[in-house]
């Protein structure tokens, strides 16, 4: 059926009109009837809230519309002081979701109506209910309400939460005192609400839970990084003391105890003055009393065989903390590190006395081979014929070399146990250039050399030396010089100073060093490719032991070199040293 | 046969020491102490070719009965030697003052600086590494010592 059956179309709230289809109007001031659509008027109120009355042609039919716009049409002149329309029909009905109300009464001035609650079959009256329509969130006491009659207020329609918001009371007493709010809801909706509240209890103890497992993995995490932290302390095999910005002892580690011969009984939390009245420990505790910011570095002999490395190490705040408290010097204590070394000590001694036996017995058959056949070629023992004495002497130049060799492998096995610089003096360096210079004399004019010393211009200062050492420098250095330049060439040597040193200079023009090769010259068993071929001499360890004597005394050594052109060495020597 | 060599050179030997006494008067001794056979002999060659008169010890305790015996004018001391050792000969001769005048080269294939250190502190006049001398040389020092 259409709705132009239905005679009135809407009640205009501003001009107070009711129009129906038969044109008569009605004056309704708060409440009108808007027409939905084809099956659907619903009552409104002027706040929009509004229910719906349902199905007209089915359910309440062409009568129920007929009799409402009678009883609007009859009560027309009452409007404005009887409020309450009896209906003559109880077909109305309300959908409130899906649940129907029967509205038994409109008071349309109050906006209030008299329901039955008709059948709610899959609802629920949620009594002294609170509907937090903004969260969804619905509380109250649920109640059987099938067949209730109460007089409800219309308040709100949510659609979209599929509710209706009602105030609800049992009669009127003339006025409109909200008694209960009532909200009607599906069973649906409600397992949904209730879900939807569960799992947001669910996410909040989850949210709880994982707070507390974090906290607890935290606790754990703490945990076991002191125990790892414990645990590499007590199983390190060095041995370590760790004191408070006091220099009060709180750390000692087994190792240490055993080191020391010592209980942590003893000397835990006792002050470095405490402790420096127990024997066992008062060598190592001095140590910490000479207090630097520095790494230190010591070695401490307790027995004659038993040394101990000891390093102590300041331990420093932070730097952000350290800021913050102005005045204090950032130590939050120290740490000290016992590293036996007795048996590297007692490898060291047995090497250094290995190499100088070795040195010993190479050298014993050799001295006896070099005087042979010195005395030989000296005619002590008769006449040698020419072609004898040129075979004895290259056998002579063979042993020299060898002789040579283990002289560098001795200085080699003593730049590596550390022993490069042993007997510092003042001297004069162009004393001893002069000195190393003459010692070549015989091969100079053996090689017309052109060999030019171009000496400083004034005295030089005197610089502390290890002279021995600096004339195997000097020795290497002018050697190759001469090896490696071919005979009547030129080698000219420049000593000059500054404020800050003295540098020493070797030029020739000789063969020179391989670019490729340069890299290794400094390197132990370094023969440049070209000089092996043309010199079948040279030990191959010179420049790294030139190098290590210079480096040892705090100077620099360095060269440049042109193959063919000719190469030129300097190296410099602190003079305040 | 053997016993022939040895009388002809002891003969030699004789000859040269009191032979050279009379011809030269005073001659000069220098005691030897080497353990190698080979040197010993080389450098007494030597020794004896430059007019000296030469002794020779092969170990510790001989050198030192030698040198308390027979008072040489300047040693040779080789310090890596079986028993005694060139080091504790220098000791000894130091602290006898009837020794302690003779003038000691040691001569030796030791040649660190701990080792030459020693032998100077106790006493030894001049530190000879053999493998860096000829004879000749050795020669040299020995004349300007005891020039």
């Amino acid at each position: 059926m259409s709705l132009k059956q239905v005679k009135y179309i809407q009640i205009d709230d501003r001009r107070g009109t009711l129009y129906s289809a038969g044109k008569q109007s009605l004056l309704v001031p708060t409440t009108f009837i808007r027409v939905l659509s084809k099956t659907f008027i619903r009552l409104v109120d002027k706040e929009g809230a509004g229910i719906l009355i349902s199905k007209i042609g089915e359910s309440i039919g062409r009568g129920y519309a007929q009799s409402l716009a009678a009883i609007l049409k009859k009560e027309k002149a009452e409007i404005n002081k009887k409020t309450r329309i009896q209906l003559g029909c109880n077909a109305i009905f309300m959908e409130a979701g899906w649940g129907r109300l029967k509205i038994l009464e409109i008071d349309l001035s109050q906006s209030m109506l008299k329901v039955e609650i008709y059948r709610a079959p899959s609802m629920e009256f949620l009594k002294e209910s609170r509907y937090n329509l903004e969260r969804g969130i619905l509380t109250g006491v649920y109640e059987e309400i099938t067949g209730q009659q109460v007089y409800t207020k219309l308040l709100k329609e949510n659609r979209k939460e599929r509710c209706v918001v009602l105030s609800v009371c049992k009669e009127i007493p003339g006025g409109i005192e909200k008694k209960e709010e009532m909200v009607f809801v599906t069973r649906q909706r409600l397992e949904e609400l209730v879900k939807k509240r569960t799992k947001e209890l669910e996410d909040s103890r989850k949210a709880l839970m994982n707070v507390l497992e974090e906290v607890t993995k935290a606790r754990e995490k703490a945990e076991e990084e002191k125990n790892k932290t414990l645990a590499v302390i007590t199983n390190l095999v060095d041995g370590l003391l760790v004191f408070d910005s006091r220099d009060k002892l709180v750390l000692i580690n087994p190792q240490a105890e055993m080191l020391l011969n010592i209980g942590s009984g003893e000397v835990l939390n006792k002050t470095a003055t405490e402790l420096e009245n127990i024997a066992k420990i008062q060598p190592v505790i001095i140590l910490l009393a000479k207090g630097a910011e520095k790494n230190r570095r010591q070695e401490l002999a307790l027995q004659e065989d038993f040394i101990l490395d000891i390093t102590i190490v300041p331990l420093m705040k932070p730097a952000a903390s350290y800021r913050r408290q102005k005045g204090a010097n950032g130590k939050s204590g120290s740490l000290m590190i016992l590293h036996n070394i007795s048996r590297e000590k007692l490898i060291e001694k047995i090497k250094s006395g290995f190499v100088s036996l070795a040195a010993h017995q190479l050298r014993t058959p050799l001295s006896a081979i070099k005087w042979a056949l010195r005395m030989v070629l000296d005619e002590e023992t008769g006449n040698v014929s020419r072609e004898q004495r040129e075979l004895l002497e290259r056998t002579y130049q063979s042993n020299e070399r060898m002789i040579r060799l283990i002289n560098d492998l001795l200085n080699v096995a003593q730049i590596e146990e550390g022993k490069t610089i042993i007997n510092l003096a003042p001297a004069n360096l162009d004393e001893v250039v002069q000195a190393m210079i003459n010692s070549f004399r015989e091969k100079i004019v053996l090689k017309e050399m052109n060999l030019k010393y171009h000496q400083p211009a004034k005295k030089l200062p005197a610089i502390t030396i290890d002279r021995e050492k600096i004339e195997i420098a000097l020795a290497n250095l002018i050697d190759n010089a001469l090896n490696y330049t071919p005979n009547k060439g030129t080698i000219e040597i420049f000593l000059t100073a500054d404020k800050q040193n003295v540098e020493f200079t070797i030029q020739d023009n000789g063969v020179g060093i391989p670019k490729n090769q340069q890299k290794g010259i400094f390197s132990k068993f370094f023969r440049g490719e070209n000089v092996v071929k043309i010199e079948t001499e040279g030990t191959g360890l010179g420049m790294f032991i030139a190098k290590n004597i210079i480096e040892a005394h705090g100077g620099k050594i360095w060269f440049e070199s042109q193959e063919n052109k000719g190469t030129t060495f300097h190296f410099t020597l602190p003079i305040n040293k | 046969m053997k016993n022939e060599f040895k009388l002809i050179k002891s003969a030699y030997q004789h000859y040269i020491r009191f032979g050279s006494l009379f011809i030269r008067g005073n001659m000069k001794k220098i005691l030897i102490v080497e353990d190698d056979k080979f040197l010993r002999e080389l450098i007494a060659k030597k020794i004896l070719a430059e007019g000296y008169d030469a002794a020779e010890a092969k170990d510790g305790e001989e050198g030192l009965k030698k040198i308390e015996a027979e008072k040489p004018d300047l040693v040779l001391l080789d310090l890596v030697l079986p028993g005694m050792t060139g080091f504790d000969i220098l000791k000894s001769v130091q602290e006898n003052p009837l020794l302690s005048d003779i003038p000691i080269i040691v001569f030796s294939n030791l040649g660190q600086r701990d080792d030459v250190d020693k032998a100077i502190n106790l006493g030894a006049k001049d530190f000879l590494i053999k493998a860096h001398f000829t004879p000749q040389e050795i020669i040299e020092r020995i004349k300007s010592i005891l020039k």
